[in-house]
């Protein structure tokens, strides 16, 4: 007895017609080739959600891609940044199509089983963003070793500024430096925690919003 | 959706007379992309041009027009593989949308919105253009989460506006890179005291990614 994957002849590869079989990622897929040119309602709502959410999951990606490496995944073939658009496709886009928007409170940057920041804060002074929280030592999973990941988020440019490796747990608070912004300016923030060893790491948490503004 | 060209035929040489253009016959001769290309005639149009219609013939030259001044720095910026559309049609769509002012037939461009350049890479953040002598000094800044090592020998593509003559100026400058954060171009006679915008973007040393383009400012009235 033997396990023939793709049929007596074996897997095709190439181009039949419209057709085109491949080989990608661990599966044999084959799919048509040819230009589409309209599509229906459903299929434009669900272009407008998808553009909402890369625009706000590109200028995070590595972030994203420290956060959702190790976390369970559906199929073999997601990487992380498959997990954090399918995630944040269906948690973010609010409204009815057309008027669809992005609710920042919602959005999952990380995803594992350290406990979630607690007590986590934001303040702007002169352009510094202090992030502090409690280091809750008490906690099982918790170890003094861990580090703070933090994210600062400009909807207005569509540019973020992260920190991948931040402070301790133990120091309780981590800051970021602002550019010299001429314009009013709204920053999302989040954080969360990842072990020593970066394979683990905490639910993000959304710390608020901010406003800059010249004064 | 791309429109495609309806070709008669394709000169396969040019001939010792030069390049072939203009009307032959039944045909027309013209160049396309790269190729000497012959086209039929177009017919007489009998029906009457709708509003839409001509607020576009109107709108798409002005953008077109503009952006033709830059065509060198668009295709840095603009350049993609994958994308169907070549560099300055893809950068003539994407502005249309975008940077477009106004309705039929007063169009005009907001210089702001004007992208030169789309991509990954870390963007020229808190932009400043300062008018010094005969020139301008323009600069930006590194935030402390960037990492200044992988970054820093990005190099930096200027883009420069007349909009009182409506032409691109000449001008001097030294190549420069993001750790430099800032450096002196000098502007050509031509035009002194003109009404000058800036854009920036950045390209990585291998030219493989590249940084949006940033409005920088304007100096002069």
């Amino acid at each position: 007895m033997g396990i023939n994957n793709g049929g007596p002849g074996g897997p095709s590869i190439g181009k039949n017609k419209n057709y085109v079989s491949y080989f990608r990622m661990g599966q044999y897929i084959t799919r048509t080739i040819g230009e589409i040119t309209s599509w229906t309602e459903p299929q434009y709502e669900n272009q407008m959600r998808m553009g909402l959410t890369t625009a706000f999951l590109k200028p995070v990606k590595q972030f994203t891609d420290v956060g959702f490496r190790y976390c369970p995944k559906p199929k073999s073939t997601w990487g992380a940044y498959t997990m954090a658009l399918s995630l944040n496709r269906k948690a973010i886009t609010t409204g009815i199509y057309p008027n669809l928007d992005i609710d920042f409170s919602k959005a999952i940057l990380s995803m594992g089983d350290l406990p979630v920041p607690k007590n986590a804060e934001v303040n702007l002074t002169d352009s510094i963003i202090k992030f502090s929280w409690s280091a809750e030592l008490e906690h099982a999973k918790a170890d003094e070793s861990d580090r703070v990941m933090c994210v600062a988020y400009f909807p207005e440019n569509g540019q973020a500024l992260t920190v991948l490796s931040g402070a301790k747990r133990t120091e309780e608070e981590q800051t970021i430096v602002l550019p010299s912004f001429t314009e009013e300016m709204v920053i999302e923030t989040y954080i969360c925690y990842i072990s020593e060893d970066r394979k683990r790491v905490s639910n993000s948490v959304y710390t608020g919003q901010l406003h800059w503004s010249k004064s | 959706m791309e429109q495609k060209l309806e070709i008669m035929a394709r000169v396969a040489k040019i001939g010792p007379l030069g390049n072939l253009r203009g009307k032959v016959g039944e045909g027309v001769a013209s160049k396309w992309r790269s190729l000497t290309v012959i086209k039929s005639l177009p017919a007489k149009r009998t029906k009457k041009q709708r509003k839409k219609r001509l607020s576009q013939q109107l709108s798409l030259p002005l953008v077109s027009g503009f952006l033709g001044n830059f065509v060198h720095e668009i295709k840095i910026g603009f350049h993609n593989k994958q994308a169907k559309l070549p560099p300055f049609q893809a950068a003539v769509k994407y502005n249309y949308e975008r940077a477009l002012l106004g309705t039929s037939p007063d169009f005009s461009i907001d210089y702001k919105k004007v992208v030169f350049s789309l991509g990954d890479r870390e963007i020229a953040w808190a932009g400043k253009v300062v008018a010094e002598g005969n020139g301008a000094r323009i600069s930006w800044e590194i935030p402390q989460t960037s990492k200044i090592k992988l970054i820093g020998e990005d190099i930096a593509n200027l883009v420069i506006f007349n909009a009182t003559k409506d032409l691109r100026p000449g001008y001097e400058w030294q190549l420069s890179t993001r750790a430099d954060l800032s450096f002196y171009i000098r502007i050509q006679r031509g035009s002194w005291g003109d009404h000058l915008h800036f854009w920036l973007f950045f390209t990585s040393p291998d030219g493989k990614t590249r940084s949006n383009s940033q409005y920088m400012g304007s100096i002069g009235s």
